[in-house]
C-alpha cells in the first residue's frame, strides 16, 4: 500500500486541534481506496501527529478554512433539502388523512342521506380536518333539525 | 335576407358523459360516489355511467344517469370502459377526486384523436411514483387512470373490449409474450402498450396526450412545492388520484 494522500481536510472542532480528511491509498495492484478519516493534531504522548504536519504543509491553514466552510455549507444544505422532504412527506400524509376522513364522513347517516349540495360540497372542499369537522357537524345539524321538525308535524 | 335552407340533417351532438367504476372493494364505490359529486360541483349537468357491484347500489344512485351491474374482477374497468352509452366518454378511476372547473370542457380536449391519455414522464418526482415504468422494449407511458375516447368509433370501443379480455386473460396467466419481463403481467398498462404498439389493427387509432398532462391525473404523492403549489403542474389539478393513499381495505 502507498503512502495515504489526505484530501479535502476540514477541522472538526472548533479549537482546530482535530481534523476530517479523505484517505487516498492504493494497493500493489494499484487499486485506490477512499475512507472518510478522523486526524487528530496530538498523539497520545502529546506529540504532534505526523500526518497533521504532512496536511498542513500541503493545504495550508487557508485551504483547510476553506474547505470547513464548504463542508458546513453542503451539510446545511443538506439538512435543508431533509427538512423540506419531511415538510413534503408530512403535507402528502395530511392530504391522504383529509381524503380518507372524508369519505368516512360521507358515510355518516345523516350525512349520506343529505340532499344539501352546498355543505355536501362544502365537506368535500375541506382544506383541513378542522373544516371538515365543522361542515360536517354543520350538516349533521341541520339533517337532525329537520328530522325533529318533521316529527314534530307528524305528531301535531 | 332570407336565411337558407338546410341541405342536410344537422349534425346531431355527440352525447358525452364520464364513466366510473367500482369493483371488489366498498371503499371503491365510496369514492367513486365522491368522485361524480365532486365533478357535479363544477359541472351539475354532467352525465354519468356508474359501473359497480349490485350488492353495494343504494339510495345514491338513484340521480345517476345509467347504473350498470359489474362482476368482481381486478379490472372490470375496462369492461366499462367498452360498455359506455355514451359517443364520448371520459373513463376516471374511482379512487380520484375532480377539484376544477376545467372539468366542464374536457370534452373539447378530444379533438380529432380517438383516445387521449396522460402520459407518464422522466422527472424524478414523477418517477418515484410509478414503480415500473421501462422495460427492455418499451415503456409504459401511457397512464390508464382516466381516458378520454371517442366511444362512438367502433374500432375504439373493439379496443376497449380487446383491452379487457386481454388483460383478464394476462392476469390469470393465459396469455403473456414471450421475451418480456414477468413483473409486468400485473399491469393493464402492459396490456394496453401491447394493444397501441404490436397489434397491427390498432396501429392507426390517434392516441393524444392532455396537453397540460399530469393536471388531468395528479398522483397525490407527488408532492407539494415549498409554496404549497402542486408539482409536476403549473395550474391547479383538475383531477386529484390518491391511489397508494386511498384506504382500499377500509369496511364502511
Amino acid at each position: 500500500m502507498t503512502k495515504p494522500i489526505w484530501e479535502t481536510p476540514a477541522w472538526d472542532n472548533e479549537s482546530k486541534t482535530r481534523m476530517i480528511a479523505m484517505m487516498v491509498t492504493t494497493d500493489e495492484d494499484g487499486k485506490e481506496s477512499r475512507s472518510t478519516a478522523t486526524i487528530n493534531k496530538f498523539d497520545d504522548k502529546k506529540k504532534i501527529n505526523p500526518d497533521w504536519d504532512e496536511i498542513i504543509t500541503i493545504h495550508g491553514l487557508k485551504g483547510i478554512d476553506k474547505n470547513t466552510d464548504n463542508r458546513m455549507a453542503f451539510r446545511r444544505q443538506k439538512q435543508n433539502k431533509e427538512r423540506r422532504a419531511d415538510e413534503e412527506r408530512e403535507k402528502a400524509k395530511e392530504l391522504e388523512r383529509l381524503f380518507n376522513s372524508k369519505l368516512a364522513c360521507f358515510e355518516i347517516t345523516e350525512i349520506k342521506n343529505s340532499k344539501n349540495r352546498k355543505l355536501r360540497s362544502k365537506i368535500r372542499k375541506a382544506k383541513n380536518e378542522i373544516e371538515l369537522i365543522a361542515y360536517t357537524s354543520l350538516l349533521v345539524m341541520e339533517e337532525y333539525q329537520n328530522e325533529t321538525k318533521e316529527s314534530a308535524v307528524a305528531t301535531a | 335576407m332570407k336565411p337558407k335552407k338546410a341541405q342536410s340533417q344537422p349534425h346531431k351532438k355527440p352525447t358525452q358523459g364520464f364513466v366510473v367504476i367500482a369493483s371488489r372493494k366498498k371503499s371503491f364505490y365510496v369514492s367513486a360516489l365522491n368522485l361524480m359529486e365532486s365533478i357535479r360541483d363544477y359541472m351539475p349537468d354532467a352525465k354519468f355511467a356508474f359501473f359497480t357491484e349490485e350488492k353495494w347500489i343504494d339510495h345514491r344512485c338513484d340521480d345517476i344517469d345509467y347504473v350498470f351491474h359489474c362482476g368482481g374482477h381486478v379490472r372490470e374497468k375496462m369492461y366499462g370502459m367498452a360498455n359506455s352509452p355514451f359517443d364520448q366518454t371520459f373513463y376516471i378511476d374511482a379512487d380520484c377526486e375532480c377539484e376544477h372547473e376545467d372539468i366542464a370542457d374536457v370534452f373539447d380536449r378530444l379533438g380529432d384523436n380517438d383516445m387521449v391519455f396522460v402520459k407518464l414522464t422522466k422527472e424524478k418526482d414523477a418517477q418515484r411514483v410509478f414503480i415500473e415504468v421501462n422495460f427492455e422494449q418499451g415503456a409504459l407511458e401511457l397512464c390508464g387512470g382516466v381516458c378520454l375516447y371517442n366511444s362512438a368509433k367502433p374500432l375504439v370501443k373493439e379496443f376497449m373490449q380487446d383491452w379487457y379480455e386481454l388483460y383478464v386473460k394476462q392476469s390469470s396467466g393465459e396469455w403473456w409474450p414471450e421475451g418480456y419481463p414477468k413483473s409486468l403481467a400485473r399491469w393493464d398498462q402492459f396490456t394496453l402498450w401491447w394493444l397501441v404498439n404490436k397489434v397491427e389493427k390498432y396501429k392507426d387509432l390517434k392516441i393524444g396526450i392532455f396537453e397540460d398532462n399530469y393536471r388531468w391525473n395528479w398522483f397525490a404523492p407527488f408532492g407539494f412545492h415549498a409554496d404549497g403549489k402542486h408539482k409536476l403542474v403549473d395550474k391547479h389539478p383538475v383531477i386529484i388520484h390518491y391511489s397508494c393513499f386511498f384506504k382500499k381495505d377500509k369496511d364502511y
